[in-house]
């Protein structure tokens, strides 16, 4: 009976050990493919260049256009999540037991819940034809519509950990601030936002990391070319829709594009790995792994 | 059929169990300090003291339960029946088997009365039906418990009253039929009536199990153990006979204590 | 020049709040609470105006076709529920494993953590990232090509921080004394852990991970990059098959040029949103009887 249960604790610790390797796997994998790429590259170029055309006949490789466009695209969801999300996070945290507050909660629930395709299809189909009728320079693929459809999917996740970090001040102090005869708007804008910023900062980091990762709705609606634009009305690409968009067509496993992919895909794993690491070292106050499975399964 | 407790024309003098020079610590914090006693087989041995004193710790240490506190550690010598359980060849949850623990809070599982019982025996891989009816019957009849569930020995324990919940916990630590119980301030959390039953019980059990009890109730003490042991701060002030000891305490601190004139 | 004061400013604002109207600011927060309910409700209608023609048993039961009116989406969904099956059972018991050893395991505080951090921080990956990677492992390095065995096991491994997270959050939220109790009748601590607190948290763990697979259940991404595709006319029969799945189906239908598959690609949002929403509501379902139980 001992043996037994030396070899299931051995077997559990092994696992737990493997779960490390995943993230060196990925890392020497990626490295390793992308070599070929970045072998070949022309750093100037790759800098200053423009063009971001690896399936063209001349195949360029400026890495601007992909990055104005993935920048683009997660700015415009910050914009639209942020002054949305926090001030949700706080009428459901001062407004309790408000029918609104139900109602609320189980919007949130939804949006949480919808795959990212549902949002996709309703970027084009729906919102862009929408939006079109009251700004007339709306092409069809634009960053614009993809940004404000990921601003409101990650609305859930910086609801849910600003909730968070809102609810752990303590109420001592919010008795202390009213006993001093500070009003419920007073309480808010100089305890309770003061005392979240970290949670809010925290929120911030790791709903931007899940922007970055978006596909779908780029791919979708914001077409598959990558100019170099800051126009939010045009067509843009970003990283995760590049490395999708090249997955679906025929690539050569020994071509330059294909090790573009593994490139891609590195700066994404890389980035988003240091952007959670931050996140979730902001939110380290809160109740860890509360917050955790909140960001993952929210509400 | 009751059991009825046996008469106490000769009671047996050997030791149960044996605590030698025994310090220990939790971290760097040291909590007892070179303490030496004996258990007194078939008697209850009751342990008082204020708060903090290392009752509890003592006791945890007769089950080696301290061994899943981390930073928990211990010198000294504890034996049973002249062994040393913490020796090499000494299997822990075999040593629990044979010494029991009914805590301070009930801490029924979260299933049926009978599983709660039961829960001892299935471990030891004694899983006849027949066999584990007759022993839930038969221990919660020893708790008093058995005409109050007998007929929903299915439902969940959950919803017993805190009373019938450590009477439970009680049956559970018997069914295995240990030589030994520690009990944890076992009716600190209960109101007089059912403290009074837990009593009660522990006099009925004394004659063929060797008890340990810590509280904090000196009359609790008076009215329950053969003999008392007094802890202050980690160090035993004194040991005695019940009787000899509330009448004719030797130490004045024993003297301050059941006085009720404690200074901490 | 005075130095900047936070008091001083928020007193400007709210002197400039308190203009509004002292219901202001209220007005506002619940203006926005408004907007995104409306948004929910809005979509859910739209979806369901534009597809309504398309959700009928045809529909269901029928397989893919280039002319629209034609075209069902069983194969789609025969494939999702393969998937979903197979993605619980590859990530289901390592998972569980992984956050019984993170939580009661005997090893070093400090590589515990390191290893928590780590998955966590793999939990919030792009699940391009992790098709790209499941192309590269599974499909091509260990040859098992494109089929539903490397699609489940890629999205498994996705699945996995996220199970690993919510098993460990529902094991903590078991009291700690059951075991105590356990272990005091001289069972073994994993007699205790497999006995008293697995079964206890079970539930919890449960709808833990039907959350966190009915996630994965709308991942199209990382199966596009696996080069799963839409044309495959018939359901899988083994898990070597060829696939296709919901999400990819609407994927798909999103970008056709003819608008006619709009409708289709509107049903199947119903279809892949209804899978989702009953997962989720019978796992909160779950979870909310169970915790009504461990408070007792």
């Amino acid at each position: 009976m001992k043996k037994r249960e030396r070899v299931a604790a051995w077997l559990m610790g092994a696992l737990s050990w493997a779960s490390l390797g995943v993230t060196l796997i990925f890392l020497w994998l990626f490295t390793h493919l992308s070599l070929p790429f970045f072998a070949r590259l022309d750093w100037g170029a790759f800098f200053t260049s423009t063009q971001w055309t690896p399936l063209y006949e001349v195949k360029q490789f400026g890495i601007l256009p992909l990055l104005t466009g993935t920048l683009m695209c997660c700015f415009i969801a910050l914009i639209v999540a942020l002054p949305v999300g926090l001030t949700t996070a706080v009428f459901l945290n001062e407004y309790a037991q408000s029918w609104l507050k139900e109602l609320a909660l189980g919007a949130l629930h939804v949006l949480s819940v919808t795959p990212s395709v549902v949002y996709g299809f309703l970027a084009l189909q729906w919102l862009t034809p929408l939006l079109q009728q009251y700004i007339p320079s709306l092409q069809t693929y634009n960053a614009l519509v993809p940004g404000i459809l990921m601003g409101i999917m990650i609305l859930p996740i910086i609801i849910s950990i600003t909730r968070e970090a809102m609810q752990s001040m303590p109420n001592s102090l919010r008795d202390e601030a009213e006993a001093m005869g500070a009003s419920r708007w007073q309480i808010i804008l100089m305890l309770l936002l003061p005392y979240s910023r970290r949670g809010i900062a925290a929120a911030s980091m790791l709903a931007l990391s899940r922007a970055l990762g978006e596909t779908m709705i780029v791919s979708i609606a914001a077409g598959q070319h990558a100019g170099l634009t800051l126009n939010p009305l045009e067509a843009t690409q970003t990283a995760s829709s590049y490395i999708l968009q090249l997955s679906l067509g025929d690539v050569g496993q020994d071509s330059t594009e294909y090790a573009s992919l593994f490139a891609v895909a590195l700066s994404l794993f890389v980035f988003t790995y240091l952007l959670n690491l931050a996140g979730h070292r902001m939110g380290r106050s809160l109740n860890h792994l509360s917050y955790l499975a909140k960001e993952h399964a929210p509400i | 059929m009751d059991p009825q407790p046996l008469e106490r024309t000769n009671p047996p003098l050997g030791e149960k169990m044996s605590v030698s020079e025994v310090n220990a610590w939790y971290g760097a914090q040291q909590v007892l300090f070179d303490l030496s006693m004996g258990i007194r087989t078939c008697a209850v041995t009751a342990i008082i003291g204020p708060s903090g004193c290392g009752k509890t710790t003592l006791l945890r240490l007769m089950n080696r339960l301290n061994d899943r506190v981390p930073g928990a550690r211990m010198t000294g010598l504890i034996r049973m029946d002249g062994r040393d359980i913490n020796g090499p060849d000494v299997h822990v949850a075999e040593l629990r088997k044979r010494v029991g623990m009914v805590f301070q809070k009930p801490n029924p599982f979260p299933g049926s009365i009978f599983d709660n019982v039961t829960f001892g025996l299935k471990i030891r891989g004694m899983v006849m039906r027949s066999f584990l009816n007759e022993r839930v019957e038969r221990t919660l009849r020893q708790v008093h418990l058995w005409d109050e569930v007998k007929d929903k020995l299915k439902s969940s324990a959950l919803n017993l009253s805190g009373g019938q919940q450590q009477r439970l916990c009680l049956a559970r630590a018997l069914a295995v039929e240990p030589t030994v119980l520690l009990m944890d301030e076992p009716a600190s959390s209960l109101d007089p009536i059912n403290t009074a039953r837990i009593e009660e019980l522990i006099l009925q059990l004394r004659a063929q199990h060797t008890i340990v009890i810590v509280t904090h109730n000196m009359q609790q003490a008076g009215r329950t153990s053969d003999v008392t042991a007094f802890l202050h701060k980690g160090r035993l002030i004194e040991l005695a006979d019940t009787a000899t000891f509330f009448t004719n305490p030797k130490s004045p601190s024993t003297q301050d204590y059941i006085t009720g004139r404690f200074r901490l | 020049m005075r130095p900047f004061s936070l008091f001083e400013f928020f007193e400007r604002m709210e002197r400039w709040v308190a203009q509004l109207g002292r219901g202001g600011l209220a007005l506002l927060v619940r203006l926005m609470t408004i907007t995104i309910i409306l948004l929910a409700l809005a979509w859910l209608g739209y979806l369901f105006w534009i597809g309504q023609a398309r959700l009928n048993t045809e529909f269901l039961f029928g397989f893919n076709s280039v002319v629209a009116r034609k075209a069902g989406v069983y194969p789609a969904l025969m494939g999702s529920l393969w998937l979903l099956l197979m993605v619980f059972l590859l990530s289901f018991p390592p998972g569980l494993a992984i956050a019984v050893h993170l939580e009661r395991g005997r090893t070093n505080r400090r590589i515990k953590h390191l290893i928590s951090l780590n998955l966590s921080n793999l939990a919030g990956i792009p699940s391009v990232v992790y098709g790209l990677a499941g192309l590269e492992i599974f499909a091509r390095q260990l040859n098992l090509g494109v089929c539903l065995m490397s699609a489940a096991l890629t999205l498994a491994l996705m699945a996995l921080p996220t199970v690993i997270i919510t098993c460990r959050e529902a094991i903590r939220r078991v009291p700690a004394e059951l075991e105590d109790g356990a272990v005091a009748l001289g069972a073994t601590p994993l007699q205790a852990l497999w006995f008293q607190t697995l079964p206890t948290a079970l539930p919890g763990i449960l709808s833990g991970v039907m959350l966190s697979i009915s996630r994965v259940v709308g991942e199209a991404a990382p199966l596009l990059v696996l080069g799963a595709v839409a044309f495959v006319p018939y359901a899988p029969n083994s898990v070597w098959d060829y696939f296709t799945l919901l999400p990819v189906q609407i994927f798909y239908w999103s970008n056709q040029s003819q608008p006619d598959f709009a409708p289709n690609a509107a049903a199947a949002v119903v279809i892949l949103l209804g899978i989702t929403l009953i997962f989720h509501l019978f796992a909160l379902w779950i979870r909310n009887r169970w915790k009504e139980r461990i408070h007792l």
